[in-house]
């Protein structure tokens, strides 16, 4: 316990320690820049919160609340598991302290539990702020008395711990296939990121089969009637979560005393079965990490010369395939991108929204797609390959190489736009795909998405010459230590917002009259692409004019 | 004291032993180096001793703690100086050690003491409260020599102690390795500097392809005084060369 809590105590001031300045004498400015995104964010939370709102009075008026509840419970708890699992691989298998505190007179459990509190302790964060943004707008809506309130901190302090135990479970055999493919180059990213691409695949399938399938009849009355069915199911399945729910809403004091004590009793038990597991196996699966086999392999001693902007890519994707960690989040968005792309748009379908009509909102949905892959695509990769202060040391290699610098900076440039487009495109495609699209769609979201993604990876550079931290080994310290990544978050939105802004323009007639004059989506379309090719060439202009003194200017 | 039983280690699926068979014993009040060229095992060794990797067969015992079987006992004898700085650095190097302190259950009034006498020792005094991320290279290193000394361990492993040291601090380290070993305690370390190893250890380990080809004091090792230690270690690292240059002793 005194070790746990030594460990618990050093990876917390190591995480939370602000440095009021930077190593070279200048201001600490990434509570600013979180300040920035926050606020350049606040319509959409606004947004997201006001829908919450509505939801809930349309959950009072079917008189299921405490299954409303629950799926925001739910949704709290896909947030953390979608930062934990990278948080928890990145802090308790990824880690470069392993090392460091393995030699230690302390048992291997007390490292993993210590590490464990620590992810959840920092996925608590998130919890809190997405409760904000879900559970306090529904609870107002549906007028929870005051003591919910109080109850729904606890709720809030509870419920990340499934989607974490659920991570530390998970992580086991995912780590153990890793392990196997280990040292085998991109093969572990790919497998990394394809096991991760299942996991949520799984996930949202399981989410969308219990509130997606609304309805098989035409009629409103008994769509509704099904609706309500279909909710209330689904929420008892997920137990834990209902019981928890069921404390926000409880008909009697006694009923919301065997509730609490029922969720706690299932938490706790789930809690001491995940702990139990993975802390036993915690030791062997670091220790994989840690080996470094060597093996007999065929080696091409030359390779096809491919000149100087082509070779440094080369080692540069090299490097960052070759690495778990960055290689996993640079294919990240590939998998995971179409796959919420895919749920989304079958949300919309004709198929699921049986007896809806939705063939008129195929423009609408489609510039929602692209709007929100623009998003998605734009900020999720970006600290791990645009980056010039990724490469840390290797930054002061870059500085000796005799070849023009322009020629270092197309290469990042164009790594970095690959990848990104390589999203887009396999996007473009699912989108076409699942809304029957006319061909010419397709080449226009492709060519949307080119110019914006090249001129945003141009501006994604800039930043990050122009507030250099080369202190960054893991995607995860980039994302947090780094305010150029956090920039990527608000240059994704504004995309997002100039699509969605474009988009509402022309597309507002189909809300209002139901039909498009027939030049109105070849006209938005083509001031969409005029706007990106603009933004390209001036975004590109701008940083290879300023690039080379910000890059000269980084530890003179 | 340090004692290591046909010791293997081969890593997932390879065919190749990154340490094969290892015996070595180190005694207390010996500086003894361990040598070899780069991949020759001597990291896997170092990482099987301090109980980062656990060995496929064999034993390791420290101080008469066998390793497998008491691994906290065994480590909390133990010192280490690892090669890389992957420490936590948004301490500060008095936190750092205050946390080292900690861990191997150093006295609140020793550990004070101790502090004082290393920081003082390696010029850190006035650099002790600040983070460790602010640190050169050899301040780092500096701190984790110093981290590695708070609970005076009876063994003390120092992985490629000297690199990045300024020629005071290296000078510092030798003597602090001297007078550690001269207590009675052992100290280990692996160097790619022969002329260190030459001038300051007792005996010397020589490791190749994850075997163990010679081990002996210096002076059986330099039967011809005239030749260097570098010029054995180059001769018997070359495969064709052991029989003759070693010949009987393998």
């Amino acid at each position: 316990m005194r070790d746990f809590s030594i460990i618990l105590k050093t990876l917390l001031r190591q995480k939370f320690r602000f440095q009021r300045y930077t190593a070279n004498g200048k201001k600490n400015r990434v509570l600013l820049a979180f300040i920035v995104v926050g606020v350049a964010c606040l319509p959409m939370i606004a947004l997201v919160a006001y829908s919450v709102y509505n939801t809930g009075l349309i959950m009072k008026a079917a008189d299921v609340v405490t299954e409303g509840y629950t799926y925001l419970i739910t949704a709290l708890q896909a947030v953390v598991l979608f930062t934990g699992i990278i948080s928890m691989l990145n802090t308790i298998y990824f880690s470069k302290d392993t090392e460091f505190l393995l030699p230690l007179p302390v048992k291997t459990s007390s490292i993993y539990t210590a590490k464990l509190v620590y992810v959840y302790i920092d996925e608590l964060i998130t919890g809190v702020l997405t409760s904000l943004l879900l559970l306090i707008p529904y609870a107002i809506a549906v007028n929870a008395p005051f003591f919910v309130y109080i109850q729904l901190l606890l709720v809030i302090i509870i419920a990340p711990m499934l989607p974490l135990l659920l991570g530390a479970i998970i992580a086991i055999p995912l780590m153990w296939i890793i392990g196997y493919f280990k040292n085998k180059g991109i093969i572990t990213s790919v497998v990394y990121v394809l096991l991760m691409g299942i996991l949520f695949g799984l996930y949202y399938y399981f989410i969308y089969k219990y509130t997606g399938s609304v309805a098989e009849e035409s009629l409103p009355g008994q769509m509704l009637a099904n609706l309500i069915v279909s909710i209330s199911d689904g929420a008892r399945a997920i137990l834990p979560n209902y019981l928890l729910a069921k404390t926000l809403n409880p008909a009697s004091f006694g009923e919301y005393i065997l509730n609490f004590l029922y969720a706690i009793l299932i938490y706790a038990a789930l809690m001491g079965i995940a702990v139990t597991i993975s802390s036993l196996v915690y030791r062997s699966t670091i220790m994989k990490q840690l080996e470094n086999p060597k093996k007999k392999m065929v080696v091409k001693s030359s390779e096809k010369r491919v000149g100087i902007v082509g070779s440094l890519i080369k080692s540069d994707a090299k490097r960052l395939f070759r690495d778990p960690n960055m290689g996993t989040f640079t294919l990240f968005q590939l998998v995971i991108v179409p796959i919420i792309v895919v749920f989304m748009l079958y949300q919309f379908s004709g198929d699921n929204l049986s007896g809806v009509d939705t063939a008129f909102l195929k423009p609408v949905i489609i510039i929602g797609a692209v709007a929100f892959t623009l998003f998605m695509g734009m900020s999720t990769n970006t600290a791990a390959t645009s980056a010039f202060t990724r490469e840390n040391r290797n930054f002061y290699v870059l500085k000796t190489l005799p070849i023009d610098f322009k020629n270092i900076l197309k290469a990042k440039i164009y790594l970095a736009a690959i990848f990104s487009e390589i999203t887009l495109i396999i996007t473009s495609i699912v989108v076409a795909v699942m809304t029957k699209a006319e061909w010419y769609y397709f080449f226009a979201m492709v060519g949307v998405y080119t110019f914006l993604n090249l001129g945003t990876t141009c501006v994604q550079v800039l930043v990050d010459l122009a507030r250099p931290r080369l202190n960054w080994n893991t995607f995860n310290e980039g994302a947090k230590n780094n305010p150029s990544s956090l920039m990527s978050l608000l240059i994704g939105f504004v995309m997002m917002l100039v699509v969605v802004a474009i988009g509402g323009i022309f597309l507002y007639p189909l809300f209002t009259t139901g039909t498009l004059s027939a030049w109105a989506e070849p006209v938005m379309w083509g001031i969409l692409l005029a706007i990106s090719l603009v933004y390209m060439i001036i975004s590109y202009e701008i940083t290879m004019k300023n690039s080379q003194k910000l890059f000269d200017r980084i530890e003179q | 004291m340090l004692k290591i039983e046909n010791v293997s280690k081969s890593y997932a699926k390879s065919p190749v032993k990154a340490v094969d068979g290892l015996n070595l014993e180190v005694k207390d009040g010996e500086i003894f180096g361990f040598l070899g060229p780069n991949g020759a095992g001597k990291s896997t060794t170092i990482k099987m001793i301090t109980g980062i990797l656990n060995s496929d067969s064999g034993n390791i015992e420290i101080n008469g703690i066998n390793l497998k079987r008491d691994p906290i006992k065994a480590k909390m004898t133990i010192g280490y100086v690892p090669d890389e700085h992957n420490t936590y650095d948004k301490l500060t190097g008095n936190e750092y050690l205050n946390f080292m302190g900690e861990m191997y259950d150093v006295p609140q009034k020793t550990l004070e003491e101790r502090k004082t006498k290393y920081l003082r020792l390696f010029h850190l005094e006035e650099n002790a409260n600040e983070q460790i991320k602010s640190y050169s290279h050899g301040m780092k290193q500096k701190i984790l020599v110093i981290g590695a000394l708070v609970h005076e361990p009876k063994l003390w492993i120092l992985d490629e102690p000297l690199t990045g040291l300024d020629p005071e601090s290296a000078y510092e380290l030798k003597k602090l390795m001297r007078e550690h070993a001269d207590n009675g305690n052992t100290v280990f370390f692996s160097s790619h500097v022969i002329d260190v190893v030459e001038k300051v250890c007792d005996r010397v380990a020589i490791i190749n392809h994850g075997k163990l080809i010679a081990v002996d004091t210096l002076a059986n090792l330099k039967k011809d005084k005239t030749v260097s230690l570098e010029k054995i270690f180059l001769d018997i690292t070359n495969e064709n060369n052991i029989e003759s240059v070693y010949g009987s002793k393998l």
